[in-house]
């Protein structure tokens, strides 16, 4: 893959063939998409959303080829992942506001007594509760539909004695169901960032 | 793992939870894709020229939509290959409560998940410049919808482990 981004990169044009045509179509998919999510500090993420994304999308896919298996199917890197990208989102948080504005985001909303603005410290616990939920989702989202969508292909393909279904199984099960949730991964990834740094 | 043998009640209940988790397991996603379906169809006999946009973003929802009931058919192969030497009730009630647990969370993830997909297909056929937006939303919404569905997943793995 990084072999074929450095050939196209070697043969840019202005006027692109085929490949250069369809690599720039996702390229700049991606791009708007940072930009509409976060606005003009979107295309810092983009290198960051974009090798995330297709990290995750071949790790799901790539157990179409037979004696492979996806990496994604131990809980384990999905965690990895999960950790990296939420370390993204506080870390960016931190950088852009301070890490008093930062500290401060876990007591809002704040309590409001005669105009002065005082932290709220029973909501504190909930606020790190809900950060821990995002994580769990987050990482067991992939995990779970990975390993359960290898379930299902091992258990009804013996059913069926490796009889005529299986193809149809990878195609779905493997093929699209992996390219959504690597999208849906690398889109929460982006919004968990854009709810941080906003 | 066909035709083992029930040999204790004990026994039976781990088997009851399996049939729990995946029995409701299927009524909140099959009933949210159908909803989806339903609405897709609406969509498309209002513009009918963005059909195949909508049968797009149809399959995507359908495809979230699947993954909670996908959670509760994993617990429920997990209960039924559970070792058969469980002797004790709180062991065999922890396993029905996973069953439990994880039919009920995909309950409502699915159901969520159907009602905002089928939205999404409705109004791209009120509009369909905003495709894109629309699309994405879906997909964050669902991903946000099924976090619950996710927890009781969680929790019955947790359950599943107990001794």
């Amino acid at each position: 893959m990084t072999l074929l981004a450095i050939l196209v990169r070697l043969k840019l044009k202005q006027q692109p063939g085929r490949l250069q045509v369809l690599l720039e179509t996702i390229v700049g998919a991606f791009d708007s998409l940072c930009k509409s999510t976060l606005g003009e500090r979107g295309r810092t993420y983009l290198p960051f959303i974009g090798s995330l994304f297709i990290f995750v999308w071949l790790s799901n896919i790539i157990g179409i080829i037979p004696g492979l298996e996806e990496p994604t199917r131990d809980a384990n890197t999905p965690i990895g992942l999960m950790a990296v990208s939420l370390l993204t989102a506080h870390i960016s948080s931190i950088r852009l506001r301070g890490f008093k504005e930062y500290i401060k985001e876990y007591f809002e909303p704040g309590l409001r007594i005669r105009g002065v603005w005082l932290p709220n410290v029973f909501l504190a616990p909930l606020n790190v509760i809900g950060e821990c939920g995002k994580a769990i989702s987050m990482s067991f989202r992939l995990f779970g539909n990975i390993f359960g969508g290898g379930v299902i292909i091992v258990v009804v393909s013996s059913l069926v004695s490796f009889v005529g279904l299986p193809p149809f199984l990878h195609l779905f099960l493997g093929l699209f169901v992996g390219t959504v949730q690597a999208m849906v991964f690398s889109i929460l990834a982006l919004t968990y960032t854009a709810v941080a740094t906003s | 793992m066909a035709g083992q043998e029930i040999t204790t009640l004990v026994n039976a209940m781990t088997f009851m939870g399996a049939g729990i988790a995946m029995g409701f397991g299927a009524v909140g996603a099959g009933a949210g894709e159908g909803l989806t379906a339903a609405l897709a169809v609406k969509g498309m006999a209002r513009q009918p020229e963005v059909g195949g946009r909508i049968s797009g973003i149809m399959l995507l929802g359908q495809a979230v939509d699947t993954s909670p009931s996908v959670f509760g058919f994993i617990i429920a192969l997990l209960l039924i290959i559970q070792p058969q030497e469980i002797d004790s009730l709180p062991r065999a009630a922890a396993l029905l409560g996973a069953g439990v647990a994880m039919s009920i969370g995909t309950l409502g993830s699915g159901l969520a998940i159907g009602w905002i997909a089928s939205r999404a297909c409705t109004f791209v056929g009120y509009r369909p410049a905003v495709a894109g937006l629309v699309t994405r939303t879906m997909l964050l919404g669902g991903a946000i919808a099924e976090t619950l569905g996710i927890f009781s997943f969680v929790v019955a793995l947790l359950l599943l482990s107990t001794t």
